[in-house]
């Protein structure tokens, strides 16, 4: 029982040592972001009203942010592929919820009802913020 | 040699039905645990882990009620020793899913710690708020470590005195369960902090006791079917019981000398006596009547064979 009291006790510090700006990045890509500018890859395509709808939308989140942005226009694999080595940090293109790329990157919460933004994997802060806009730009 | 249906003394029978019930809310929780975990797991490979490992517990409360049903049939032309061993059984089969879970979680864990994948875990909004889903991942977690806590405290005892090794199987790991939580919530809040290694980690720590658990069940198990001597569940002594048999045995007027030599049939014992008997006995008479003390003398004394002999023999000659 002694055991049990000692580890609740070890976990409470913990959260408490941690629970302002909960959760982290583990690569910081969210602070990043804030200090130098948010990187966007925008996967080329001939139909580009998604894209263009979903280019404006990360504007306005970065401008919410008080963020630079950088767009990089490539083909999906090299995209995901910088997005794997957290050279990115936000990816567009009309993707959906069941992507094929679903293990290898982190997913957003579907803005409309299907389309979703991949972040790099494990960045929880960066997703919390962009879910956070997500949820209030979404008109009930 | 019994021919009739097993019936446990009726003190005994009380604890047996209040197990059954304590197994009975033990399945109904686990299935709201499991079906909530499944819900707010996302990717996170502790919380993998707790959650195969909590469905997993199901299997020894299932056994224990089938078992149950069962283990007093009356014995037929087919099965004419009855049903005990059920009990070993379904002991065996539980041990051997926990056992195999236990390297498949390993492995699946040290895989996932190799790669250093990080666990990608988002919001919910709840009630008009976004909340991190890894707060909602330790509340469930604390719903599934605390009330198993509490279920395998009120089992321990019942399985005690009722020599039911599936029971206290079952108790005893869920009195354990609070570290399989607070080990994934440690995780959980791991990888809260940016440690991304936490998660895995955390999920090997619950994969090893995984499979300790069920090394250390299937080790009992088949030394169960190997017809050891038998022992005491809670701290595997041998049972004194045994001894005081052969005391009993020997403190009758006509025999000489005495042996005996017992085996687990789930929660009873067989077992068989070498007697030297005095001269001028009517030994088979005796016998009958000596049987009817040692079935009078303790429930798990289930079923004995009395054995006249010469010179009585050994049957070990180490102690292992």
């Amino acid at each position: 029982m002694l055991k049990f009291l000692r580890f609740g006790i070890l976990l409470l510090c913990v959260f408490f040592f941690g629970a302002c700006n909960f959760p982290k990045d583990p690569k910081n890509s969210y602070e990043n972001a804030k200090k130098s500018s948010l990187r966007v890859g925008v996967v080329s395509k001939t139909d580009s009203t998604q894209t263009s709808f979903e280019k404006k939308l990360i504007q306005n989140f970065a401008e919410r942010e008080n963020m630079q942005t950088q767009f990089i226009t490539d083909n999906e694999t090299e995209l995901i592929k910088k997005l794997e080595k957290y050279q990115l940090d936000v990816v567009l293109g009309g993707f959906k919820k069941k992507s094929n790329w679903k293990s290898k990157v982190g997913m957003t919460k579907p803005y409309d009802s299907t389309h979703v933004f991949f972040v790099p994997r494990g960045e929880n802060r960066l997703l919390f913020h962009l879910e956070n806009f997500i949820h209030k730009h979404q008109k009930p | 040699m019994r021919v009739e249906p097993f019936e446990l003394p009726e003190n005994l029978k009380e604890k047996l039905t209040k197990a059954k019930k304590m197994e009975w809310i033990t399945i109904l929780y686990l299935v709201t645990v499991v079906i909530l975990m499944y819900l707010v797991m996302g990717s996170s490979q502790a919380m993998k882990t707790a959650w195969l490992e909590d469905a997993l517990s199901m299997v020894p409360a299932i056994s224990f009620l089938i078992a149950s049903r069962i283990y007093n049939k009356k014995p037929t032309q087919k099965f004419q020793y009855g049903f005990h061993r059920v009990f070993s059984i379904a002991f065996l089969t539980g041990s051997i899913a926990l056992f195999g879970m236990g390297l498949f979680l390993l492995v699946d864990s040290a895989i996932t710690l190799i790669k250093a994948e990080h666990p990608t875990i988002g919001t919910i909004v709840l009630f008009g708020h976004q909340i991190w889903m890894g707060w909602i991942m330790i509340a469930a977690l604390v719903y599934s470590s605390l009330p198993a806590m509490y279920l395998g405290y009120k089992k321990l005892p019942l399985a005690k005195k009722l020599h039911n090794k599936i029971l206290f199987t079952d108790a005893n790991a869920q009195k354990a369960d609070y570290m399989t939580g607070f080990a994934a919530m440690a995780g959980i809040l791991g990888i809260g902090m940016g440690w991304w290694w936490a998660d895995a980690s955390a999920a090997l720590f619950i994969s090893f006791s995984v499979l300790k658990d069920g090394y250390t069940n299937l080790k009992d198990a088949v030394e169960d079917l190997m017809d050891r001597k038998p022992l005491h569940i809670k701290d595997d002594e041998p049972d004194e019981l045994v001894d005081k048999v052969e005391n009993f045995i020997k403190s009758w007027d006509w025999v000489e000398d005495a042996k005996v030599r017992f085996r687990e049939e789930g929660q009873v014992y067989f077992g068989d006596v070498q007697l030297i008997v005095k001269p001028g006995t009517n030994v088979s008479k005796a016998i009958e009547e000596g049987l009817e003390k040692l079935y009078e003398f303790h429930w798990k004394i289930y079923d004995v064979t009395l054995m006249p002999v010469e010179q009585i023999k050994d049957y070990s000659e180490k102690d292992s």
